[in-house]
């Protein structure tokens, strides 16, 4: 049995920063395409037993990357400033992550990947070295917190495309 | 003009708006914002708002990854108790490169997630509250009455610049 809940295996940190830019730049497409042509009751499928529909995926996909955004820019400003991890299961049980169309999030995601990765690019070899404090992961440099976040990409965008290829959808 | 009239051009904020008003005002921000700058050129997109103010292209960005702050802060007093958020001190230098159409299309996208979950608040929700480093407890519904507020406060930076130097649309 596959496992369906880290299709791409574990969480990666070490992968070069230029090809998690591409990873990053890529995303929303790929996002795009994963939900292309599903209807209502689709989007509403859990990618597995238990797990988040893929409607949920979708806008849980602006909860991570905005919360990530905001550490980016805390790092480059303050000296490893402490930040929290966020219930990331409760965010996707609102209302907004429950119901929203995903073209909503679809749109804010592409906006906000657009504007993280000018971010990134704009940064200095040192300020690639900054970082921040995570209440659970400890000391996250900003080259590993590019890698995260592109892994994260490739990880809920596997769970919805998996689940297509399970369902021939 | 004194230069405390042209930081602060619609008066201080705003604390008696109801939160229907404040919704309808930002669900109509992102349009306002865009008619706001419509047709400027890079030089006028350049230019201070006020003597030694942020470039209207820093304006802009200071809305789009202040309500990606105020997005974040929503959810997080929705599922935990009166949170603590800090407040961030400055715009970074990408800010002051960036083409415009990127924050543009983030707060626009980003603002129509914002309205759907503002609108969707019970009256319980509406009170819950997070604690903010610099202005202290705050509570879901003051937070849509802030931004929208401070929304207007922006784009009427920019529609005033405009209309001192005669750059009609």
């Amino acid at each position: 049995m596959p496992d369906l809940r880290y299709p791409i295996g574990p969480e990666t940190a070490d992968t070069p920063v230029a090809e998690s830019l591409r990873d990053h730049e890529e995303a929303s497409a790929r996002f795009r395409e994963a939900v292309r042509g599903l209807d209502d009751a689709q989007l509403d499928t859990p990618y597995r037993p238990g797990g988040w529909t893929v409607r949920q995926v979708i806008h849980h996909m602006v909860d991570s990357h905005m919360n990530g955004y905001c550490r980016t820019r805390f790092a480059l400003t303050e000296d490893a400033p402490a930040v929290k991890a966020y219930d990331e299961q409760a965010w996707a049980e609102l209302y907004d992550a429950r119901t929203l169309p995903v073209e909503v999030s679809l749109g804010i995601f592409e906006g906000l990947q657009h504007r993280w990765v000018e971010l990134f690019r704009s940064l200095t070899p040192e300020q690639w070295k900054r970082a921040y404090r995570h209440s659970k992961l400890g000391l996250v440099t900003l080259e590993q917190q590019v890698a995260s976040y592109a892994w994260h990409c490739r990880h809920h965008a596997a769970h919805i495309t998996r689940l297509r290829e399970r369902m021939g959808w | 003009m004194v230069v405390g009239d042209l930081r602060c051009p619609i008066g201080p904020e705003a604390s008696g708006t109801l939160l229907p008003d404040a919704i309808r005002e930002l669900e109509e921000s992102p349009a306002l914002l865009r008619e706001a700058i419509r047709g400027l050129n890079d030089s006028q997109l350049d230019t201070p708002y006020r003597p030694d103010g942020w470039t209207l292209r820093q304006v802009v960005n200071h809305l789009a990854s202040s309500h990606a702050h105020g997005y974040c802060r929503c959810h997080l007093a929705l599922v935990e108790d009166a949170p603590e958020v800090r407040g961030y001190h400055q715009e970074l230098p990408d800010a002051a490169l960036l083409p415009i159409d990127i924050p543009l299309n983030l707060f626009e996208a980003l603002q129509r997630r914002l309205v759907a979950l503002f609108r969707s608040l019970t009256p319980e929700q509406r009170g819950r509250t997070f604690r903010h480093s610099q202005r202290g407890l705050m509570t879901v519904e003051q937070l849509a009455v802030f931004l929208a507020w401070h929304s207007r406060h922006h784009t009427t930076h920019i529609t005033s610049l405009r209309e001192r130097l005669g750059w009609t649309h």
